[in-house]
């Protein structure tokens, strides 16, 4: 898209393109203290984080789309309010300012090419999640720019059987969409179902991640057949039906079994590819036992991975 | 924790984080906080098990960080 000919045919793309670009910082990985530290201390985990998280989005409203004014954050807050934001794909240009007392800002800022840092004062692109949380802390925000969209809402989807997307001739980020669903039913239709005992060549492919193992499979998969297979009845995206049929499947696995596991790895690896590529970030490949910049993948989203 | 906590955190990542709070686990309140509670009906929703947080490990004698 980054040429003459791609930003014109963009339509209003490139408007807000970099908005969700800047806002997207990967995984969060810091410590706080340094050294050894005597004492008992405990691991904590979010169960399901990754799933549980994808299973709460939803498509956007691109005819809702607003372009977020300069402004202080209370004030945003105050004119969508929590819900509102919490529902949509929102990235934001701030500087910011927390309170002394607040020992682990959440607001990420880069501090070159490889690091991230999460400081008491700065300036930075966030999602509207980062927004509310450092809202809820008590920073001191003001909003340099922005761009919001809300998520279709079931309204929509129950008047809408149609995907949203679909018929959009210009656009990287809604033709993607459909994908997610074609991606794990071809997974499962093509590939797991009737594979109990995988070989070992096949689990070096499970495991390989390979872009163009996937984009292949794609391509065996006829038109006709890319149907979700879970009934969506209008509270419920399309999102929460992938995740909880990939849960619903993994269940009925024992537990540390083959695939159980590798259940739980696809459910985890969604977020991972919507992310896949954003960064050019360079990966061990070992298919050409060489490293490489990471190529997107089909799921790519910079909404959907931030 | 950024509540006036005595209680420290040693690292965190995206979906976890090490601390010398004990039973977090089974006392954090769920339903009062945005997040918290948006996440716990959906994982309630998703797998009938309302679980936040689980203890992954813990260690008794100290940490190098």
């Amino acid at each position: 898209m980054m040429t003459p000919a791609g930003v014109e045919l963009s339509g209003d793309l490139h408007e807000y393109l970099d908005y969700f670009l800047g806002s997207y910082h990967g995984g969060r990985n810091e410590s706080f203290l340094y050294g050894t530290v005597k004492g008992e201390f405990y691991d904590y985990d979010l169960p399901g984080a990754y799933p549980t998280a994808m299973s709460i989005l939803d498509y956007p409203a691109w005819d809702k789309k607003q372009m977020v004014q300069p402004q202080l954050g209370s004030d945003f807050l105050c004119l969508l309010g929590e819900t509102k934001i919490l529902r949509s794909y929102t990235a934001l240009k701030v500087k910011f300012e927390f309170p002394l007392t607040v020992q682990y800002p959440n607001l990420p800022v880069r501090l070159d090419f490889t690091s991230i840092i999460f400081p008491s004062t700065g300036e930075t692109f966030c999602t509207g999640l980062e927004f509310l949380l450092a809202m809820r802390l008590n920073c001191n925000i003001k909003i340099l720019g922005g761009v919001y969209i809300p998520f279709l809402g079931k309204k929509y989807r129950k008047n809408n059987k149609s995907r949203p997307g679909r018929n959009r001739s210009i656009g990287i980020i809604p033709v993607v969409e459909p994908k997610i669903i074609e991606l794990i039913n071809v997974y499962k239709n093509n590939f797991f179902g009737s594979m109990d005992n995988p070989d070992v060549k096949t689990r070096e492919m499970l495991y390989s991640e390979n872009y163009h193992f996937l984009k292949n499979l794609l391509k065996t998969n006829k038109e006709t057949d890319r149907k979700p297979s879970f009934s969506e009845n209008g509270d419920e995206t399309e999102f929460y039906g992938v995740v909880h049929e990939l849960l619903d499947e993994r269940l009925k696995y024992p537990k540390g079994s083959y695939m159980n596991l590798l259940y739980k790895f696809i459910a985890n690896a969604g977020i991972g590819q919507m992310a896949r590529g954003l960064n050019q970030k360079s990966r061990y490949d070992s298919q050409t036992n060489s490293t490489r910049i990471q190529p997107a993948g089909a799921l790519v989203s910079p909404l959907y991975a931030g | 924790m950024n509540k006036n906590d005595s209680s420290r955190i040693i690292s965190c990542t995206t979906d976890g984080f090490i601390s010398d709070k004990k039973d977090l686990d089974k006392t954090i309140p769920v339903q009062s906080d945005l997040f918290s509670s948006l996440y716990y009906e959906t994982r309630a929703k998703l797998t009938s098990s309302g679980a936040l947080l689980e203890t992954k490990y813990i260690e008794p004698k100290g940490v190098i960080s």
